[in-house]
């Protein structure tokens, strides 16, 4: 062994443990937006767990509209099970397109029963009604607000994994596919709030 | 011993573990230069030697066996030593990011802080209740996907602290138990463990990283190999190859069995320890000495088969993987049960995995109904009471209770709103704009609502309310409980957070004493920051404790001519040649700057420190709250966790 051989062998421990660190790092980015999914998941929970007494609470004023109410609980047992799905892997893009749409049906859905309501001015005055529906558009924007948080985390990982030396090395680590941002067609409140400053 | 003295202990044990280390290495190269040499000197042996070099080289040192060639030894000890400096370092880097980082090695998922799960809520509000009483900051709490019933604390600093659970502690243990086991962890903080513990992974993962790299040459040089550079090469350098590689891996085996053998020489005895802290903090030894029992009778004890885990056992609750009784980082279970309980006989209780996981809410149920157990009056009949600085790392059954009723009196709607990333900071937001002066409110309304959303305004002005009737007490508490979830706040949504408050605290053009606090703690807690592992004496710190005194009297006294007179008395006490001069306002930038240095203060020293300023604060004695937080803030600044101070209870 020289002094060649030497400094070989160190710029070979060296990359191994660079590529190591790259791994390490690709890992920690994952785990970072899986966690921050969690976030998310708790928030649409709570909204699903908030539209049935939504509905039962409107069920006593809108006989006649029973099929908007239908639509809502339809929509929203889909989304449910959209989240379930999207939950098992964060990120994936299937299941992140899946739970996207489900929840912009749910929405409309959502945005149809509040014309509705519109015209029942007895239903909007109700104390029950008034207190789930705070709750609710609370709900939503904390769902915006930790959906954003998501999106960073996933950014940062599809960045990093596009970067120049990871790039090379996410596929054999098992990176093959970028995450996906979750995208919901929001509600117009949030879409005429001025941009980022959350 | 106090506090001081265990930190101090932590640091002699890290010279301990040092010298360990060295002598491991030592041995490692002796052992790699001989194998090495060997192998070499029989492959040189069947042909003659390849070019001049190695010729003359194997003349000159002619008198020596053949076979151990000092250019080869002094060659093989610098690949060795290389290896080792280069595999901790980097294990160091990539722990640099704190507890956090070991969690993620783990595959860790954190609790949500808003979680509607009852046994996760259940673990929350424990580590919670503790974190208040033992006035350190809130750690994160991540879950282990493992039925083994284990713990562990991981992190570089206060700041930077995890605490992670198995399921199987969620699923398996009751209430008193966790807070057994929770206990335990915090012992493990609180006590230096933590940041040794962290110094030890890094160190020992450069040992390992030799079996490591055996491993790959191993692989690379089998004769079935038939893939890149291995293709053109002969056969018998192959097997060489393979040779050396599984040489490595003996040696990189031997590496690590020393390694084990220094994790457990420095682990062990911190166990016990941490096993009589926990009975100390909780003053019920049935908590965790059931915890251990359900460890001995059940099927999975605390054996934990996820990634990586073997590399952190040290930092457990409980052993990791069964390994024979003088490798093993923990006491054996029987010898920890006894001395927590000594009139135990020996029997393990049945513990059955549990059917399904139930997502009920019985938690809320038990914990409302929870006694707190240990409160037999002989054992606590009226001691002295203890002085603030005296309780530093101290942990008792006043300071928990203080901490639940702390706890209880926020009220219910802030506790909601801490609960979530989202409201938490206009729960913030509106803690920053109480005291202000109705005008300057004004102001600092026009700048939410330019700087932050719409919605986050209006919740804002919904919890304005509430939090102009919360008692100054409960301002700090109220903004530590919100702690954990900004904590999940993205980078961008973080920055835009901090510019926020920054703007609220500059709209009166001066900072008061809560508002630095807040500052300090805010960024203390959700900025890492690199620990300081140089230490330096109190009397090279000098001039810092002269500007932190100068800045501190001035705060807290009126007049120039009582300040003068507090700092007299202080610098008495320090025993320190620092001069009183006059200002006309307090600076906080000057003291940001005196902390820094003086984090840096050796152990032993800061009791000394903290003394002679809380000689400034009860100079005029009395305590008001704010100077209580100030002194809590820097306490915490220099990595002293103060609890809250109990009514009528003296700072030294």
């Amino acid at each position: 062994m020289e002094l060649s051989s030497i400094i070989t062998w160190l710029v070979i421990i060296g990359a191994v443990f660079y590529v190591i660190g790259i791994y390490n790092r690709l890992v920690a980015l994952k785990n970072r937006f899986e966690n921050a999914f969690a976030q998310i998941e708790v928030q649409l929970k709570r909204r699903y767990d908030l539209i049935p007494n939504l509905v039962e609470t409107a069920k006593g004023y809108l006989k006649h509209e029973s099929e908007t109410l239908e639509a809502v609980i339809s929509a929203r047992n889909a989304a449910m099970s959209g989240l379930k799905s999207a939950a098992n892997n964060p990120g994936d893009s299937a299941s992140m397109q899946q739970l996207g749409s489900a929840e912009g049906i749910l929405g409309s859905a959502m945005g149809r029963l509040n014309v509705v309501m519109e015209a029942y001015p007895e239903l909007k005055a109700n104390q029950n009604m008034m207190q789930v529906s705070e709750e609710l558009s609370s709900t939503e924007n904390k769902v915006a607000f930790s959906r954003q948080a998501f999106n960073d985390a996933v950014t940062a990982y599809n960045t990093y994994k596009q970067s120049f030396p990871p790039v090379f090395f996410a596929n054999t680590f098992g990176h093959s596919n970028d995450a996906e941002l979750l995208e919901f067609a929001d509600s117009a409140e949030l879409q005429s709030a001025p941009k980022i400053s959350f | 011993m106090n506090f001081f003295e265990h930190q101090d202990q932590a640091r002699r044990n890290t010279k301990k573990l040092v010298g360990l280390f060295i002598l491991a290495v030592l041995t490692l190269i002796t052992v790699a230069s001989v194998f090495i040499s060997a192998v070499v000197y029989h492959y040189q042996a069947s042909k003659p030697p390849v070019n001049q070099l190695q010729a003359s080289a194997l003349e000159g040192y002619a008198s020596l066996p053949l076979w151990l060639n000092p250019e080869i030894f002094m060659l093989t000890a610098a690949c060795v030593l290389g290896t080792v400096i280069v595999g901790s370092l980097f294990k160091w880097m990539q722990l640099s990011a704190g507890g956090q980082a070991v969690a993620e090695a783990m595959g860790g998922r954190q609790i949500q802080p808003n979680t509607d799960h009852g046994g996760e809520q259940q673990v929350l509000n424990i580590v919670e209740e503790m974190a208040i009483a033992s006035g350190l900051p809130l750690p994160s709490v991540f879950i282990l996907d493992s039925a083994a019933i284990n713990a562990f604390a991981a992190g570089h600093n206060h700041h930077d602290a995890i605490i992670g659970v198995t399921q199987g502690c969620i699923d398996l243990l009751d209430r008193d138990q966790l807070q057994g086991v929770i206990a335990h962890e915090f012992s493990h903080i609180l006590h230096g463990d933590m940041s040794l513990n962290m110094r030890l992974v890094g160190v020992l993962h450069g040992i390992l990283a030799i079996s490591l790299i055996g491993r790959l040459l191993l692989h690379a040089g089998r004769p079935g190999y038939r893939r890149g550079f291995s293709r053109r090469r002969s056969n018998n350098k192959g097997s060489g190859i393979a040779l050396v590689g599984l040489g490595l891996l003996i040696i990189g085996y031997i590496g690590s069995f020393f390694g084990s053998l220094i994790k457990a020489n420095v682990s062990r005895q911190r166990e016990f320890l941490a096993d009589a802290a926990a009975v100390q903090f909780t003053r019920n030894p049935e908590g965790i000495g059931q915890a251990l029992q359900k460890i001995g009778g059940f099927s999975h004890g605390s054996q934990l088969n996820q990634a990586n885990t073997e590399e952190f056992s040290h930092l457990f609750f409980g052993e990791v993987s069964r390994f024979s009784s003088w490798m093993a980082t923990h006491p054996p279970l029987p010898e920890r049960i006894s001395r927590i309980l000594p009139q135990w006989g020996g029997q393990y209780p049945e513990v059955a995995q549990p059917v399904t996981i139930e997502e009920n809410n019985s938690a809320y149920s038990s914990e409302a109904t929870s006694q707190f157990s240990g409160e037999n009056p002989a054992a606590s009949s009226a001691p002295p009471q203890p002085t603030a600085i005296d309780s530093i790392g101290e942990l008792g059954t006043e300071q928990l209770q203080k901490a639940r009723q702390l706890l209880n009196d926020i009220p219910r709607r802030l506790k909601q709103a801490a609960g979530d990333a989202f409201s938490a900071r206009a729960l913030i937001y509106s803690l920053l704009m109480k005291d202000s002066a109705t005008e300057v409110q004004g102001s600092q309304w026009q700048q939410l609502k330019t700087g932050c959303h719409p919605v986050v305004y209006r919740h804002t002005e919904q919890l304005f309310q509430t939090v102009q009737q919360l008692p100054a007490e409960l301002m700090l508490p109220a903004f530590e409980t919100c702690l954990a979830s900004l904590k999940t706040l993205s980078e961008p949504q973080y920055q835009v957070f901090k510019k926020n408050v920054m703007l609220l605290i500059r709209a009166d053009k001066k900072v008061s004493v809560f508002e630095w606090c807040l500052y300090r703690m805010l960024t203390n807690n959700l900025e890492a920051k690199r620990p300081s592992p140089r230490l330096i004496d109190l009397k090279r710190a000098s001039s810092a404790c002269e500007d932190l005194l100068n800045n501190v009297c001035l705060l807290v006294q009126g007049t120039p001519q009582t300040a003068e007179a507090a700092f007299n008395k202080a610098a008495n006490t320090l025993a320190l040649k620092i001069n009183y001069t006059a200002q006309q306002e307090p600076h906080f930038q000057h003291i940001d700057q005196a902390l820094q240095t003086l984090r840096q203060v050796k152990p032993l020293q800061k009791p000394q420190l903290l003394k002679a300023l809380a000689c400034v604060i009860e100079h005029d004695g009395k305590i008001t709250i704010a100077e209580q937080e100030l002194f809590r803030a820097i306490a915490d600044n220099v990595d002293c966790p103060v609890p809250p101070l109990l009514a009528g209870q003296a700072l030294c």
